[in-house]
């Protein structure tokens, strides 16, 4: 039997990804977390919805009827709703889920996981009411609902337009809209990238627009320094960003708002190729730690691709080119991409103006020693610093020490805050983030029972080499 | 204050009951428990095991766990992945104090 490529992942760098390799008749294994495919992007309604041509939901639908009927196809096996929590050599990976559980062992992995909002822990910001934005536009394009009562959308990024004029367009109260950037500096990198990518700037000057008629104050340089609420969130404090990165607090002032936005970056979901062992590379401008990948979106492992957000974040079209792209060099090396590649060429040079807009140096801080910085174990910073022992810190030994990162999210948002806050994540650093083990989310055991033959896990150190074989 | 608001035009699910500590509620078919949740005007979905702080919807992505919820036959979920249907017996994740542990 021909092995499948298994995708990781059904957004829209894992669709583009699958819709190729299928044209070439390539079998195609799609492993999805998510109950409906689409990723955060073209995230969708439940099946029992209905959304009329009147609809005050912003959505792209054009590129949806491109994607997504790919799964239908007789050489897809598409799992949803299952999570990919092992992979190990050769090429082989566990999954696991409501629907079954089991074993497949691929030609090629192609990693397409995408990202999630980046954890930027301020005092409150555990209390209910404040959201991220990528949970705010999943509210909205998942359950079609606007968040309760007067809203806040602060940041720095992008999605802040995005989440503030999809929550506008659907009616919702947003009072203010915070990005952390001054505007000038925005706005010189829409107008170098104006060339790179018209269409992505008439559509950010569109979401400007439409907030302008809301009504929503925008206000530039400034930052979220605290969310009051007994219970809930009541109020937030805002101040403008100081030389230091963080809230210049004599300046501070108070709005009320029920629902606070909290939108400071996206960071790719890298959980997997951490996993499995792939080299990893720091670089800014994709959001942190990332896959180092050659021109054909190959990692450090043979045959194990990565694409999309969750190998440095770049929006959809990047993604989308990306998963193409991929598929390409699965086919033929490539053979037959050079047009694709110039167009990728073009968006990979606009997505790194655009992020460098919203780099900052030093980078963007509200923690004080009082605030969570680990959600799930409820962990201080205090807390953190009492467990430092003396000599360099680094998080395998905080996470020994407290625990940090071991709660049902995996670090997913404490680590790289906590790496930011102890220094450790700086262009010479050692990779900071400890790796990652099976299972790479929470599964049932009941579903793991199901599936006795788990694999040894894969030590980063070991990126290079065969997978060690236990005698 | 107004609770969360489903967006203009968008037809949702047919009407089911479920019930969350013990209380009666209304959701859509196949929307997620934290969105049934956040529309009944409830905020807090659950209570830390440390120190009792309060906990909602936060990612909306599967991501931070943070709206678990208990499903009774089923097991602690992610509410904003898990989606509602008639007769769901919903709780707030039974805590145990941590010096139990």
């Amino acid at each position: 039997m021909v092995k499948p490529v298994v995708i990781i992942g059904a957004g829209p760098a894992g669709l583009a990804c699958a819709r190729r390799l299928v044209g070439s008749r390539v079998p195609v294994v799609v492993i999805d977390d998510n109950l409906q495919a689409g990723g955060q992007y073209f995230r969708q309604l439940p099946p029992s919805y209905a959304a009329g041509p009147d609809s005050r939901l912003l959505r792209e639908t054009e590129r949806l009827d491109m994607l997504f009927p790919v799964l239908r196809d007789p050489l897809v096996t598409y799992r949803p709703a299952t999570t990919a929590w092992a992979v190990h050599d050769p090429l082989t990976i566990d999954y696991a889920g409501p629907n079954g559980a089991g074993r497949v062992e691929a030609a090629a992995i192609v990693v397409a996981t995408g990202a999630q909002d980046a954890p930027f822990p301020f005092p409150g910001w555990t209390l209910p009411g404040v959201i991220s934005a990528g949970g705010c536009l999943n509210l909205a394009k998942g359950h079609g609902l606007t968040p309760p009562g007067r809203i806040v959308v602060a940041g720095n990024g992008p999605l802040v337009l995005v989440a503030a004029a999809t929550l506008a367009a659907a009616g919702a109260q947003v009072t203010h809209v915070i990005e952390a950037q001054p505007t000038w500096r925005v706005g010189a990198a829409m107008a170098r990238g104006a060339l790179l990518s018209p269409s992505l700037l008439v559509k950010g000057i569109g979401y400007r627009a439409r907030l302008m008629k809301s009504g929503a104050r925008f206000l530039s340089g400034a930052m979220v320094s605290r969310a009051i609420g007994d219970g809930a969130l009541e109020a937030i404090e805002i101040a403008p960003v100081g030389g230091d990165g963080r809230p210049d607090l004599r300046s501070a002032s108070r709005i009320e708002a029920a629902t606070l936005v909290s939108g400071y970056g996206l960071l790719p979901g890298t959980e997997f190729v951490r996993m499995a062992g792939c080299r990893m590379v720091r670089d800014p401008l994709m959001g942190g730690w990332v896959p180092q990948r050659t021109s054909r979106f190959e990692t450090s492992i043979a045959n194990l691709y990565a694409v999309g957000d969750g190998a440095g974040i770049g929006g959809v079209e990047v993604a989308i080119v990306e998963g193409h792209l991929a598929a390409g060099a699965i086919i033929d090396g490539g053979a037959s991409d050079a047009q694709a590649r110039r167009r990728y060429a073009r968006l990979d040079r606009f997505r790194r103006v655009l992020s460098g807009a919203y780099v900052t140096t030093p980078r963007l801080s509200a923690a004080t020693d009082e605030t969570v910085i680990c959600r799930c174990e409820e962990l201080r910073l205090a807390d953190l610093k009492e467990a430092v022992l003396p000599g360099d810190p680094d998080l395998y030994r905080l996470k020994s020490a407290t625990r940090l990162g071991m709660g049902r999210c995996q670090g997913r948002n404490c680590l790289t805050s906590a790496a930011h806050l102890f220094g450790l994540d700086h262009e010479d650093a050692a990779m900071p983030l400890p790796r990652m083990r099976p299972p790479a989310r929470p599964v049932r055991l009941r579903d793991l029972i199901e599936n006795k033959s788990i694999g040894p896990a894969r030590e980063p150190d070991e990126a290079n080499t065969p997978m060690k074989q236990e005698t | 204050m107004r609770s969360a608001q489903p967006i203009g035009g968008i037809v949702p699910g047919a009407t089911v009951g479920f019930t969350f500590n013990g209380t009666a509620m209304e959701g859509f078919e196949g929307e997620g428990l934290a969105a049934a949740l956040m529309r009944a005007g409830i905020r807090a979905t659950r209570s830390t095991a440390g120190r009792g702080e309060p906990r909602g919807y936060y990612c909306g992505m599967g991501v931070c766990w943070e709206c678990a919820v208990e499903v009774e036959g089923i097991g602690t979920v992610r509410g904003c992945m898990f989606p509602v249907r008639e007769g769901l017996v919903v709780r707030s994740p039974s805590v145990r104090p941590k010096e139990d542990l």
